[in-house]
């Protein structure tokens, strides 16, 4: 066969551009086997079919996701494998991992937030307190040195014969403007009944009102300048205008 | 010039990743559209030409045979058949006057000036005689036969034959030059493609 009349025909370039029939493609095919000469000019034509036409390319009217939807989307394609799907999101993995860390800093912001807004209140609550405790402190001092002053004396009330346990301590300042009187000595009043101040003065009873018997609490009453002597009876509530006698559970001076 | 990139994309097609199809994409896409829409000359109708297309690659990857052509020549035929078929059942007529086939062309080649890759090429085809650019235009570019290009140019078949051959013989002799390059360069993306996949 000549050879060269053969590739001359131009059937070469027919079966390139796929203008053969299926026999006459065959019947090429097995020349190209045949001759390594007309295996070399199909290639070479080949080569030049793909500049002409890549000379003559036209922007593709669908993308590239468009193209590849198509795919997969006809019948019979669902088999793609998703793995190249995923690696194409493998590189937001960071950007994912940043988001989650991100919401987790919101919430344990938020929660510190709501820690802290109790810590404050806690904080201001025990301020209070402290503040409290201070004042009290500074008043407990002041009473502390009243008491202990040499100018203030402590006269104690003795038990009567009606009590003879109980007792009652008055801590009387210089000029007796101001008196302090500790019960935790005196017995619980029955109901109904109240324990009355009384001061003694020249012989007479003066009246230094009513008080509730307190075992923490010292009671502090304004003084009777010139009193010599204090006692303490059980009255009704409310108290008397004149001491039942009857009922003097101590006396001191 | 891109054998290697096309064992890739033949290898990625046939494990049925869909990383063939996007690479087929890149590389072929605006050709294979070019081929299409030279044929018919609908833009609607080359776009489902186009996708039926890439849908028929990715099928028939098997049936694809390296040994005999390049993986462009064999999706290049396929896109020109579909197109064929796809002018034929719509009731297009290939029958017209050389005059009306010019002027189609003329038109068409303006049309689609802006997306035209390569003017270097076109060029060349431009400094070919009257007879020569018919001829790559009718039986390269909108897929018609010897047979009904004679007819068209009422030329004998004989002298079509012949400068059929002629006319690509004379584009491939002018592009000689480029030929060792992009062998150098191919052989280079081969081996970076092959390195981004692997990895």
């Amino acid at each position: 066969m000549d050879i060269k009349a053969y590739i001359a025909s131009g059937i070469l370039e027919q079966y390139v551009i796929g203008a053969l029939s299926e026999k006459e493609m065959a019947e090429v095919e097995q020349m190209m086997l045949q001759y390594d000469e007309v295996k070399k000019e199909v290639e070479a034509i080949e080569a030049g079919y793909e500049t002409l036409t890549r000379a003559y390319a036209a922007k593709a009217p669908v993308s590239e996701e468009e193209i590849l939807n198509y795919v997969r989307k006809t019948p019979g394609n669902t088999a793609i494998p998703s793995e190249s799907k995923l690696s194409k999101w493998w590189p937001l993995l960071p950007v994912f991992g940043l988001g989650i860390l991100t919401v987790s800093f919101y919430f344990s912001l938020d929660q510190t937030k709501q820690e802290l807004e109790k810590a404050n209140k806690k904080y201001a609550v025990q301020n209070k307190v402290c503040a409290e405790t201070s004042r009290e402190n500074v008043l407990l001092k002041e009473r502390l040195f009243y008491i202990i002053s040499p100018e203030s004396r402590v006269v104690l009330l003795k038990g009567t014969d009606l009590a003879k346990n109980a007792y009652a301590t008055v801590v009387v300042n210089k000029d007796q403007s101001n008196i302090y009187l500790a019960s935790n000595g005196l017995p619980a009043p029955p109901s109904g009944k109240q324990y009355q101040l009384w001061a003694l003065k020249d012989g007479n009873p003066i009246d230094m009102g009513v008080f509730d018997v307190s075992n923490s609490e010292l009671i502090e009453k304004p003084g009777i300048p010139g009193a010599q002597a204090y006692a303490i009876t059980l009255e009704k509530t409310g108290g008397s205008p004149k001491p039942t006698l009857e009922q003097m559970y101590v006396m001191g001076s | 010039m891109q054998v290697n990139t096309e064992d890739v994309i033949t290898g990625l097609l046939i494990s049925r990743n869909e990383q063939g199809i996007r690479l087929l994409y890149r590389h072929y896409a605006d050709t294979i559209y070019g081929i299409i829409l030279r044929i018919v000359p609908g833009e609607e109708e080359a776009k489902e030409v186009l996708n039926d297309v890439f849908l028929k690659v990715y099928d028939n990857i098997t049936s694809y045979d390296a040994s005999k052509s390049k993986l462009f020549t064999w999706m290049a035929r396929i896109a020109r058949n579909a197109a064929i078929d796809k002018i034929r059942s719509a009731n297009y007529k290939m029958n017209k006057s050389t005059q009306n086939i010019d002027n189609n062309f003329e038109a068409q080649s303006k049309k689609y000036e802006a997306v035209i890759e390569d003017s270097g090429i076109i060029k060349l085809i431009q400094a070919l005689d009257h007879d020569l650019q018919n001829i790559v235009r009718l039986v390269y570019l909108q897929g018609y036969t010897q047979q009904e290009c004679a007819d068209e140019l009422q030329l004998p078949l004989g002298t079509v034959k012949t400068k059929t051959r002629r006319a690509l013989l004379l584009l491939r002799e002018s592009l000689k030059g480029e030929g060792l390059f992009l062998i150098f360069f191919a052989f280079g993306m081969i081996h970076l493609i092959y390195k981004m996949i692997l990895s």
